[in-house]
């Protein structure tokens, strides 16, 4: 059939200048199956008509009052949400970068507190995070400091990687009272308030804490020496001596289950303007910080 | 010390004794006296013992960023330093304020569009941007579109070309 040239070139011409398909100009066919009509609003028949048997309904018809989307029960995937703990993770990689940028002082502890000081690391308690979860998926090999380290959760890649390299590792627990003291000591001592007592884990954390092969802090330590030895002995390791490391006294330092900062006791307060810690010497004070 | 800053401890430290030294209010919180009479509350002991306030000062953040710990060799993260040999070169990509690359993947809308980034370029940014758009083209045999913004020193290019324009970055020696 021949078709004249000219209409096609300007059929083409005027395709050219007509806008494209795009997310911005699609919109719903002339003809858009909606949802059939109900009740008085023209429900009997659908739009078929009267006095017809009819076998099957209407294509895209949904019987029934219950909408598809109520008729199923609800699967709570988000059941206890809002009450699970979280640990934003950081990696040995991200660890090591903290390091390498001297944003962490290795001649001392390190905890969370140092951790929230680098400036790296944020989070937020009002979203149940509870501290650091150090995780080995980065960084395993490139894994080089000798550090004494406490995270709130810990791999067991990342406790292998940390003692490999003749470090100590410690897990513990910080309730959200005492999470607002450690993330921000800064602004914390500018309150005025006396130093809080850690509260013992909650009963579904109390296990983890209190094991040796998570090196929790509630841990027996002869049982954490030993763990210690099972994990070298797993990942194929020579464990380096800390008695005879000349870092000693940091490496073995360790927080007492109620206190928060290191050489820092609960109820003392701290004033920064004036440089002066107090003590309290009452009786009932004394008894309830013990402990 | 500050007596506001004492008074406002001690009155916490009252409050949490068992004592019935809790100071009277007046109607008005801020009426009141900041401090009473310090006979009505407990006895505490100030210490200023600098072996003791070396942990205080341990716990206080840095006020500015540190220099990295050895800035003329690569260290175990993968970091290192900006070689000379680029300064050769007729543009120069400046590190960011934490001595970190300045090259970012921004994504926008869900996933929907990504953005590689590349900010403080000083130099001839025009000839950047060909040489960028070059090595793309070798990579990935696409032409990717790239916005300069010469006034600031940045380049926006379409897509993820994070790898490619770190490739580059690390070749050049920034």
């Amino acid at each position: 059939m021949a078709v004249n040239r000219n209409v096609v070139d300007r059929a083409l011409a005027v395709l050219r200048t007509l806008p494209r398909v795009s997310l911005y100009n699609l919109k719903d066919h002339e003809h858009r199956k909606k949802r059939s009509a109900r009740g008085q609003h023209g429900g009997g028949t659908h739009g078929h008509g009267k006095k017809f048997r009819q076998n099957y309904l209407p294509l895209g018809f949904e019987s029934g009052n219950t909408p598809f989307h109520l008729r199923f029960g609800m699967e709570k995937y988000y059941k206890r949400y809002r009450l699970e703990r979280e640990y934003p993770p950081v990696s040995l990689l991200m660890l090591q970068k903290m390091i390498d940028t001297n944003r962490l002082d290795t001649t001392q502890p390190i905890d969370l507190s140092s951790i929230c000081n680098s400036g790296v690391y944020s989070m937020n308690i009002n979203f149940n995070h509870h501290g650091v979860n150090l995780t080995d998926e980065e960084g395993f090999d490139q894994f080089c400091a000798k550090i004494n380290i406490e995270v709130q959760w810990a791999s067991e890649g990342a406790i292998a990687a940390i003692e490999r390299n003749g470090g100590v590792i410690t897990t513990s627990y910080y309730d959200p009272l005492c999470l607002h003291a450690v993330t921000d000591p800064a602004r914390f001592f500018l309150k005025g308030d006396p130093i809080p007592k850690r509260m013992i884990p909650p009963e579904d954390a109390i296990e983890y804490y209190s094991s040796a092969d998570n090196r929790g802090y509630l841990a027996d330590p002869e049982k954490v020496s030993l763990a210690r030895l099972a994990l070298a002995q797993k990942y194929g390791y020579e464990l380096p001596k800390i008695e005879d490391d000349p870092d000693y006294t940091m490496l073995t330092m360790r927080k007492d289950p109620r206190q928060i900062f290191y050489g820092l006791e609960p109820g003392w307060v701290v004033s920064l303007k004036d440089k002066a810690i107090l003590k309290p010497k009452d009786k009932e004070l004394l008894e309830y910080y013990r402990t | 010390m500050s007596l506001q800053v004492l008074g406002r401890t001690l009155a916490y430290a009252a409050r949490r004794s068992a004592l019935s030294v809790q100071p009277a209010r007046n109607a008005s919180y801020l009426g009141s006296t900041v401090v009473d009479p310090l006979k009505k509350y407990p006895d505490v002991e100030v210490s200023r013992d600098p072996a003791e306030w070396r942990f205080v000062e341990r716990l206080l953040p840095m006020k500015t960023v540190p220099a990295p710990r050895s800035t003329t060799e690569t260290l175990p993260s993968g970091w290192r330093p900006t070689n000379p040999k680029s300064l050769n070169e007729p543009y120069f990509i400046g590190r960011s304020r934490n001595h970190q690359p300045s090259v970012y993947l921004k994504i926008k809308e869900r996933g929907f569009q990504k953005f590689t980034i590349v900010k403080f370029i000083t130099g001839d940014i025009w000839r950047l941007k060909e040489d960028l758009s070059k090595r793309i083209e070798e990579r990935l045999g696409l032409k990717h579109g790239i916005h300069v913004n010469e006034m600031y020193g940045k380049l926006v290019i379409t897509g993820d070309v994070y790898n490619v324009v770190m490739e580059f970055y690390d070749e050049k020696g920034f």
